[in-house]
């Protein structure tokens, strides 16, 4: 079990390695020259940006540079970023704690939700209800977030004036952002815990509990919910990565700060730094909930701890 | 969805105005006989630019789906069948990139690109790559080991005629039901680019764009902003509908 | 199988991240100052910017945004009354009592106020205006915009505690209205050398408020300064500011703003779209105030070096194919006058264009292009000349409604047989474009109360010809044009100056940008500065 635990710490540091050579391959590749971006806005000449090349290593040897970018992130050091010239980390820091706030109040949404839309639907599979609330998942995925924002904040901040419109701060100002987003996120956690439990409640063991006389409800809930729930730990976790990429639509439609606005302006401003910094971050958050729903997965299920 | 794909297909002939002639003095005319869905900005005429607009968008979402599912399924049958180090090479690199949010992906490979309906396509494809691997390569594994492969590897079929004869027809059921649900994301994330100015450029009256467009002039002519938002909503409804339908059909058991 | 206790463990671990979530941003200090205050203090005034700047320090930095916050923040030596054209040359005395020019335009001397403390408690001084400037023209802080304001700048000389002089290499008529502007804000010399790099966090002026905290995408906030006593003339009372504080906030959205602004978000609201202001002005809880902005107007300018713009009867055919009314009429709701130059008519030295110049007439479009060679002979409804199309590469930002105008400018060309391919990049890229000259129109839209930015623009020498223009006579009027010092004298060689741009046509000009600022009916006594941009919020109060 410890040896288990221990190979897929080294797996995730190894995953950590190769996702920071990715960032360093995929930012080289990008055309355009960061020097020049910076420079440009002030009309340097053609010196001034060979210096600032210089200056910022981009004239070394790729070798070399990305040796240097790996010593960097294993002393913790993510550099300054070119425009604002403030220390990524700290840049990031900053943004963090909003994106984090939205990130775990859609993640609880979405369980919450899928898991109750889900049962709902398995319990009355078939039904009305059934189709009803598998139609409200899949109404969640098929719009665009940048639409349904934006109806929602005309419904609840300028027709209803229950909730403010736009920024961050308070739990008020979360709610619209965290249930669009986690909206989005519960409809395929929904229909994977129907599927699952309509797998479940064919095994034998349920028909053992039915013919025991337990109510309907009680066998699935106690039984059948239970097998049902581990494979859709693992989509709970790849919605973590969805999460950030929802979140770059949602904090731009509801004027919130965060990690999404940073990570997008500092693409489009090839601001590589910033990109380097948050793309990591990213990436190294989902290593880390997965690894750790791989971990549940292990202490929940002994048919994985011997696989 | 039929009657999607059939308006759209038929372009031409559904749509009476041109969708970029521009007619300034007819701005925001509210739906009516002559324009059903009324004009928009620059008085052109909605109806037109949604139907010329959903040839183009289904185009697009079909050509990223495409692209995902191609090099996708094909590296996630072979990672699934030969296995091995083969395997775990590719599923490690395949477990990195999914550690980077589609649309991220897709924002980088946008901006080294230039933005434009044809480079999200592109990137909104490719950045779907991974997830399609792995779920092949699962839906592989399940079947590598079963009896009828392992019979006709004992007959001495060379792999190339097992994978293709034997275990990719298994394989093609999950990957028509996901490819299906797939186009639904691909139409809404290329949508998101256009909303973040990479994706379609004006005026091209790709439905993302036109709602990105619109929006500003919600409070003074909701129908402009109405028209693509509901076209997208029930396009990636329908798909995703038909994507259920053919699940339950060939009776698959789908995980992600 | 699972125990059922794994299941309520999961729900809880679910609560928990929720508590988390909550008890993080509780004393996650972003949130404490902005929302906090909203509750505590009536005197707090919530004002919506359009974007979040790259980066807010003055001297460095060249967007619009930084200045609106900032121009409470810091005081300039001298202050520009009024917007019309026919005040905008009177200078009235700021952090400098009085100042004489030498005789041959080369020394400004300035006599500074005494008494003037900045925030952080140092004083202000001659000392202190040698360093600020010095460290503008610094090239290690790679400034954007104050630099370029400063001209020909040589040298600034100490000649007492309170007496300061600046030495030109030539004489440069623009330097009052530099040295007016917040780019040239008077930092505290040593709040600069404590935080370096880092000194746009920890800004430090003299002005009637402080500058509290930045974080970006979030908030700006400013507070007053209770020891203020030196404000100029412009401001309408002197003392202390009324409002308490000032929080900024960012709005990158344009469908949110007016949202946002009727949700009570915010007082005040810049760039607020036309259609949105026009169902605002209707509503008796807010007001528009459109602010026109002096500077460039906002245009296309023509790279007069890239076939087939590289023939005039080509661009003036371009020009006379536009009709800019209809333009301003759809996209703007008429909120801004149509443009006929490179100025806007709220900048000092404007005159309209004769209609011999600048007009829509597409039948001599249609005969300029003929002249010019290109007819349509496939019948594709696009001209050509030797086989090859009239087919013109538009580069666009996002900004100033450009995609709307653009796309309006492709149907009205195409009626002459001229086919307009259009590119949305970003800044970045732009400047990029503009470098390598890949390009046949690109968007220009500078703001600034002095004319002399045509020098920047159209001076063959320039970093940013980007109509890559090389004419001797512009060339002469504009170097002219910022060395003599009378203003009737600037005026009429400005005016031929413009008169010249419009005749190579090096641009399309489209309208005069006004700024429509949703305002809250609580709001009273909000004005701009001569820059347009720039509120006066020391005067500002909230009922």
């Amino acid at each position: 079990m410890l040896i288990l635990i221990a190979r897929r710490l080294v797996g995730a540091i190894f995953a950590l390695w190769g996702i920071a050579t990715l960032v360093f391959v995929l930012l080289r590749v990008l055309p355009g020259d960061p020097a020049r971006t910076i420079l440009a806005a002030s009309g340097a000449s053609e010196t001034a940006i060979t210096q600032a090349r210089q200056q910022m290593g981009l004239d070394e040897a790729l070798p070399i540079q990305y040796s240097r970018y790996l010593w960097n992130l294993a002393r913790g050091d993510l550099g300054r970023s070119l425009f604002s010239n403030r220390p990524v980390l700290l840049t990031l820091a900053e943004q963090l704690p909003s994106t984090f706030e939205l990130a775990v109040a859609a993640l609880t949404i979405t369980i919450v939700l899928g898991l109750g839309l889900g049962v709902l639907a398995a319990l009355y599979v078939g039904s009305w209800v059934d189709r009803v609330t598998v139609g409200i998942a899949v109404l969640g995925v098929s719009t665009p977030l940048f639409w349904s924002g934006l109806l929602l904040i005309w419904l609840f901040s300028l027709a209803l004036r229950w909730l403010p419109a736009s920024g961050a701060g308070s739990w008020r100002h979360l709610i619209m952002p965290a249930t669009l987003l986690g909206f989005v996120g519960a409809a395929p956690l929904a229909r994977l815990i129907r599927s699952n439990l309509l797998t479940a409640l064919q095994a034998d063991y349920i028909t053992v509990a039915r013919s025991k006389g337990l109510p309907e409800a009680l066998v699935l809930l106690r039984h059948a919910l239970r097998n049902a729930l581990l494979p859709s730990l693992n989509l709970i976790g790849l919605q973590a990565g969805f999460l950030l990429g929802g979140a770059v639509v949602t904090e731009t439609v509801f004027a919130r700060p965060g990690l999404g606005r940073v990570v997008v302006d500092a693409i489009l401003w090839k601001d590589l730094p910033v990109v380097q910094g948050a793309v990591l971050l990213v990436a190294s958050t989902y290593v880390v909930i997965n690894l750790g729903v791989d971990l549940i997965a292990m202490v929940l299920d002994p048919r994985q701890r011997e696989s | 969805m039929c009657l999607i794909l059939f308006g759209t297909a038929a372009a031409s002939f559904v749509a009476p105005y041109d969708p970029l002639t521009t007619a300034p003095t007819r701005q925001f005319l509210p739906p009516a006989i002559d324009h059903p869905l009324g004009t928009d900005l620059l008085g052109r005429d909605v109806w037109s630019r949604l139907v010329w607009g959903g040839r183009l968008s289904l185009i697009a979402g079909i050509i990223a789906t495409g692209l995902a599912v191609i090099p996708g399924s094909l590296l996630g049958l072979l990672a699934g069948y030969l296995g091995g180090r083969v395997d775990s090479l590719l599923m490690r690199i395949v477990d990195m990139a999914l550690a980077f949010p589609t649309l991220l992906l897709a924002l980088t490979i946008v901006s080294a690109l230039g933005a434009g309906l044809t480079s999200a396509t592109l990137a909104v494809g490719c950045a779907s790559v991974p997830r399609f691997a792995r779920i092949v390569r699962a839906a592989t594994l399940s079947v590598r080991y079963a009896p009828f492969i392992e019979a006709a590897r004992t007959i001495g079929c060379s792999p190339g005629r097992i994978l293709l004869r034997h275990i990719a027809p298994f394989v093609a059921d999950t990957v028509v039901v996901l490819g299906s649900l797939e186009l639904g994301y691909a139409l809404l994330n290329i949508g998101a680019l256009s909303f973040l100015g990479l994706g379609a450029q004006p005026p091209v009256p790709e439905w993302g764009l036109m709602l990105t467009e619109s929006r500003a002039y919600l409070s003074v002519a909701p129908w402009i902003a109405a028209a693509p938002g509901c076209a997208i909503t029930l396009t990636v409804l329908a798909v995703n509908l038909l994507g259920d339908a053919l699940r339950d059909a060939l009776g698959l058991q789908v995980h992600s | 199988m699972i125990p059922l206790r794994v299941i309520w463990k999961l729900i809880l671990l679910a609560l928990l991240t929720l508590v988390v979530g909550v008890a993080g941003h509780v004393d996650g200090g972003y949130l404490t100052t902005a929302y906090a205050l909203l509750v505590q203090h009536e005197a707090t005034l919530f004002y919506g910017l359009t974007l979040s700047p790259s980066g807010i320090d003055p001297h460095v930095n060249a967007s619009s945004e930084l200045g609106i916050p900032l121009r409470s923040v810091y005081d300039t030596l001298v202050y520009r009354t009024g917007r019309s054209p026919e005040e905008v040359q009177q200078f009235v005395p700021g952090l400098a009592e009085s100042w004489e020019v030498s005789q041959d335009g080369l020394v400004y001397t300035f006599h500074l106020r005494r008494g003037v403390k900045f925030h952080d408690g140092s004083p202000f001084n001659a000392a202190a205006v040698k360093v600020n400037l010095e460290r503008i023209v610094d090239p290690a802080i790679k400034s954007q915009k104050a630099a370029f304001l400063l001209g020909p700048f040589r040298s600034v000389e100490v000649r007492d505690e309170y007496t300061v002089a600046i030495h030109l290499s030539a004489p440069y008529a623009p330097l009052l209205d530099s040295l007016s502007q917040v780019y040239l804000g008077m930092a505290a010399p040593q709040s600069l050398a404590r935080w370096g790099v880092d000194y746009q966090f920890h800004q430090v002026g003299t002005g009637p408020f402080r500058f509290e905290e930045y974080m970006p995408n979030d908030y700006l906030t400013i507070v007053r300064n209770d020891a203020y006593a030196w404000g100029p003339r412009i401001y309408a009372h002197q003392g202390p500011a009324h409002l308490e504080r000032v929080v900024f906030r960012f709005f990158t959205d344009p469908a949110g703003r007016a949202i946002a602004l009727q949700a009570g978000d915010v007082h005040v609201m810049g760039e607020i779209p036309p259609t949105d202001a026009k169902r605002l002005q209707q509503d008796e809880r807010f007001a528009i105030i459109p602010v026109p902005i002096p500077g460039q107007s906002l245009g296309l300018i023509l790279n007069t070096q890239r076939p087939p713009l590289d023939d005039v009867r080509v661009r003036r055919a371009l020009l006379f194919a536009t009709n800019r009314e209809e333009i301003v009429q759809a996209i703007f709701g008429g909120f801004s006058p149509a443009a006929t130059g490179p100025l806007t008519s709220a900048t000092f030295g404007y005159v309209e264009m004769p209609a011999t110049l600048v007009r829509f007439d597409p039948t001599e479009a249609v005969r300029l292009l003929e002249e010019a060679g290109y007819v349509d002979i496939d019948g594709d409804g696009v001209r050509e000349r030797a086989g090859q199309p009239l087919l013109l590469d538009a580069v666009l930002m996002t900004w100033g409604s450009l995609p709307e105008v653009a796309q309006l400018l492709q149907s009205q060309w195409k009626v002459v047989g001229v086919q307009l391919q259009l590119r949305t990049l970003t800044y970045p890229a732009a400047l990029e474009v503009a470098r390598t000259g890949d390009y046949h129109l690109i968007p220009q839209n500078y703001a600034g109360s002095d004319p002399d930015l045509l020098h920047t623009y159209y001076h063959s020498t320039s970093a940013f010809n980007w109509s890559r223009v090389s004419d001797a006579v512009l060339d002469d009027l504009l170097e002219r044009a910022r060395q003599v010092s009378d203003p009737a004298v600037r005026a009429k060689l400005y005016a031929q100056a413009q008169e010249r741009i419009m005749e190579l046509v090096l641009l399309i000009p489209i309208r005069d940008p006004v700024n429509l600022n949703g305002v809250s009916a609580r709001v009273q006594g909000l004005r701009f500065d001569a820059q347009g941009w720039f509120p006066i919020l020391h005067d500002v109060q909230l009922q």
